[in-house]
C-alpha cells in the first residue's frame, strides 16, 4: 500500500511553475529522499500533500486522505518539520511539546507521556523546564523533530532536518531519523545533503526546478543482459523483494533493498523467465553522481 | 472549545513575561487613576463647566463637588477608552508576530481550525484588557467613593455606567481586536500591522468620543442593550476575519 501518491501534481505561483506534474508512489514505510537545488519545489511540494496549500492541478493521496478534500484529517495523519523549527521562544521545552501533542488531541495524560518519552530520546529532558529562546540550533532541531512525532504519525515530512546543524547535531537527528525507519513510519525527506540521503533514504527523487526527473536507484544492482533488457522489466519487478526496475540499454536497473542477499534470487529469476546475463554489478554510481549530472543537466538546457 | 482554551492558554504564556508589554498595557490606567484621584481632591478651578452646570442634579452642590462631579464625569469617559488601545496593538501583532517567529506554519500544520486560531488569539487580546480595565474601574470607584460627597459619587458611578464598565466595554473592545486581526491577516510585518491598527483604533476612538457623553448617560437597560450590538458586531467582524484569513496565501507570500 503507497503511504503518498501524486499524480501530475502542479503548482503554480503567477507565471512560475514550482511544481510541474508531479508523480509519485511511495509506499509505506519507505524513507522517501526528495533532492534538489534551492527554488526546485521541495517546500512548496511538502507543503502540498500536508494539505496546507492546494494544487492548482492534479492529485495526491497521503495516508489514504485525500488533499484538498481531506485536508484536516491529512493533518492529524501526519508530523511535519518544517524548514525552521518554528518554536515559541518564551516557552520551555515541556510547553511547546505538551502545546502541540494537545492540538493533537492527546489527552492531559497522554501528552505528557509523550513529551517525556521524546524529550528523553532526543536527550533534552535535562532541559525540559529551560526557555526554548536559549537553545542551541541543534537543540530546536531535536525539540522540533519530537514536536512532528507526538501524535506518532504514520507519515512523516522532515524538511531539510539537518540544515544548518553542526556535525554532531545532525549526526543525532541522522540516528535518530534510522529509528524512525526501523519503526516502519513513511519518511518523506528533503535535503540537500547528498551523502545523508545516500545513507537513509530507500527511494531518492532528484527534483530540479521546473522538471522533475524519473526516480533514481538508492541501491541496486545493474544486470547486464544479452538482448533487450525491456522484455524482463516486467518478471523484475514481479519479484516481491524487487522496489523497481528499468531497462537501460541492454542493462536492467533494479532497486533493491539488500542487494547481497538479493541479487541471487534475481539472477535465478531472470533466467527463469530466459534472460541471458552476461553480469551483475552493483549501481557504481553514488547518489552524488547521479544529482550532479540531472542538475547539470538541466542547468545546461 | 478545548482548542480555543489550549491556543489561549499559549498565548498568555507568551504575553504575560513580556515586562515591557505589561508596563504599557498598565502604564496609561495607572497614570488615569492616578489623575483622577488629583484632580478629584484638587480640581480645576474656574473652569467653565457648560454642560454639567446645567444639571439638575448639581442642584444643592458645593462648587467644589460641582468641580469634582465634573472633573469625575470626564474620567469616568477616559477611563472606559482607554481599554480599547491595548488589545488592539496585541491583537495586531498575534498573527504577524508568529509568522515572523516562524512559528505560524507549524502551528497551520496542526489540525486546529482558523476560528479555533483567531478566537484564542483575540481572547488573548481581550481578557488583559477587561482586566486592566475592571481594576483601573475599581480603582476609580474607590477613588470617588472615598474622596467626594455621596451626591458626587451617586452622579458620577451611575448603574448606566457601571453596567458599561462592566458589560459593554469587554463586548465593545472585541470591535477593534476584530478589526486588528484582519489587519494582521493581510499585511506582512509586525510595523504594518501596528500602523494600521493604530490608525483604524483612531477612526474608533472618534466615533466614540462623539458619542462619548451619550454612552456613559445611558442607563442600565440601554447598556445592556449596547452591549448586545456591541457583541454582534464583534462576532460578525470575527467571522469577517476568519473569511478573510487565507493560510495559503500567509505561508506563501509572506518574506
Amino acid at each position: 500500500m503507497n503511504a503518498i501518491e501524486t499524480h501530475a501534481l502542479t503548482r503554480t505561483f503567477g507565471g512560475l511553475t514550482a511544481v510541474d506534474g508531479l508523480s509519485l508512489e511511495i509506499p509505506s514505510g519507505t524513507v522517501f529522499g526528495f533532492l534538489g537545488p534551492n527554488g526546485a519545489g521541495k517546500t512548496t511540494t511538502v507543503r502540498m500533500l500536508a494539505g496546507l496549500i492546494a494544487p492548482t492541478s492534479g492529485s495526491a493521496q497521503v495516508a489514504g486522505r485525500t488533499v484538498g478534500r481531506e485536508n484536516e484529517a491529512i493533518r492529524r495523519s501526519i508530523g511535519i518539520l518544517t524548514e525552521t523549527p518554528g518554536l515559541y521562544d518564551r516557552l520551555s521545552a515541556w510547553q511547546n511539546l505538551v502545546f502541540y501533542a494537545r492540538l493533537y488531541d492527546l489527552d492531559a495524560k497522554r501528552a505528557a507521556v509523550q513529551t517525556e518519552l521524546y524529550l528523553r530520546q532526543l536527550d533534552l529532558w535535562d532541559r525540559r523546564n529551560d526557555k526554548v529562546g536559549g537553545f542551541s540550533k541543534g537543540m530546536r532541531q531535536k525539540l522540533a523533530i519530537a514536536r512532528a512525532l507526538l501524535h506518532e504519525p504514520p507519515v512523516v515530512f522532515l524538511d531539510e532536518p539537518t540544515s544548518g546543524l553542526d556535525p554532531e547535531a545532525a549526526r543525532t537527528v541522522l540516528n535518530f531519523v534510522k529509528t524512525l525507519r526501523a519503526e516502519g513510519r513513511t519518511i518523506f525527506l528533503t535535503t540537500h545533503n547528498l551523502p545523508e540521503a545516500d545513507e537513509l533514504c530507500d527511494l531518492v527523487r532528484v527534483d530540479t526546478p521546473n522538471r522533475l526527473r524519473e526516480g533514481l536507484f538508492g541501491r541496486g544492482v545493474s544486470v547486464r543482459l544479452a538482448g533487450e533488457a525491456q522484455p524482463f522489466v516486467a518478471a523484475a519487478r514481479a519479484l516481491s523483494f524487487v522496489r523497481d526496475a528499468a531497462a537501460n540499454d541492454g542493462s536492467l536497473s533494479v532497486s533493491l533493498d539488500d542487494p547481497d542477499r538479493q541479487s541471487p534470487l534475481l539472477v535465478e529469476a531472470l533466467i527463469k523467465a530466459g534472460a541471458q546475463i552476461r553480469s551483475v554489478e552493483p549501481i557504481a554510481h553514488s547518489l552524488e553522481d547521479v544529482y550532479m549530472e540531472l542538475v547539470g543537466k538541466n542547468k545546461a538546457r | 472549545m478545548n482548542k480555543v482554551w489550549l491556543v489561549l492558554q499559549k498565548e498568555l504564556r507568551e504575553l504575560l513575561p513580556q515586562r515591557v508589554l505589561l508596563f504599557s498595557v498598565s502604564f496609561i490606567p495607572l497614570v488615569l487613576v492616578v489623575l483622577s484621584g488629583f484632580f478629584l481632591v484638587y480640581p480645576l478651578r474656574g473652569v467653565r463647566l457648560p454642560v454639567a452646570a446645567s444639571d439638575p442634579r448639581l442642584a444643592g452642590m458645593s462648587p467644589m463637588e460641582i468641580q469634582q462631579a465634573f472633573m469625575g464625569m470626564e474620567f469616568r469617559i477616559i477611563l472606559l477608552f482607554q481599554s480599547l488601545i491595548i488589545p488592539a496593538v496585541i491583537a495586531a501583532y498575534s498573527i504577524v508576530g508568529e509568522k515572523n517567529n516562524r512559528t505560524l506554519e507549524p502551528l497551520l500544520a496542526a489540525p486546529v481550525r482558523t476560528w479555533q486560531l483567531l478566537f484564542a488569539k483575540s481572547l488573548a487580546a481581550l481578557l488583559p484588557a477587561i482586566a486592566v480595565t475592571w481594576i483601573s474601574g475599581g480603582i476609580f470607584i474607590g477613588e470617588v467613593a472615598g474622596l467626594t460627597s455621596p451626591a458626587v459619587s451617586a452622579m458620577v458611578i451611575t448603574p448606566g455606567w457601571l453596567t458599561t464598565l462592566i458589560l459593554t466595554v469587554p463586548v465593545m473592545v472585541l470591535v477593534p481586536i476584530a478589526l486588528a486581526v484582519m489587519v494582521s491577516s493581510r499585511v506582512t510585518d509586525p510595523r504594518s500591522a501596528s500602523q494600521l491598527s493604530s490608525l483604524v483604533f483612531i477612526l474608533l476612538l472618534l466615533v466614540l468620543e462623539i458619542s462619548g457623553s451619550a454612552l456613559v448617560m445611558i442607563s442600565v437597560t440601554e447598556a445592556l442593550v449596547a452591549t448586545a450590538v456591541f457583541a454582534a458586531l464583534g462576532a460578525a467582524l470575527l467571522s469577517i476575519a476568519t473569511r478573510l484569513f487565507q493560510r495559503e496565501a500567509i505561508l506563501t507570500r509572506w518574506t
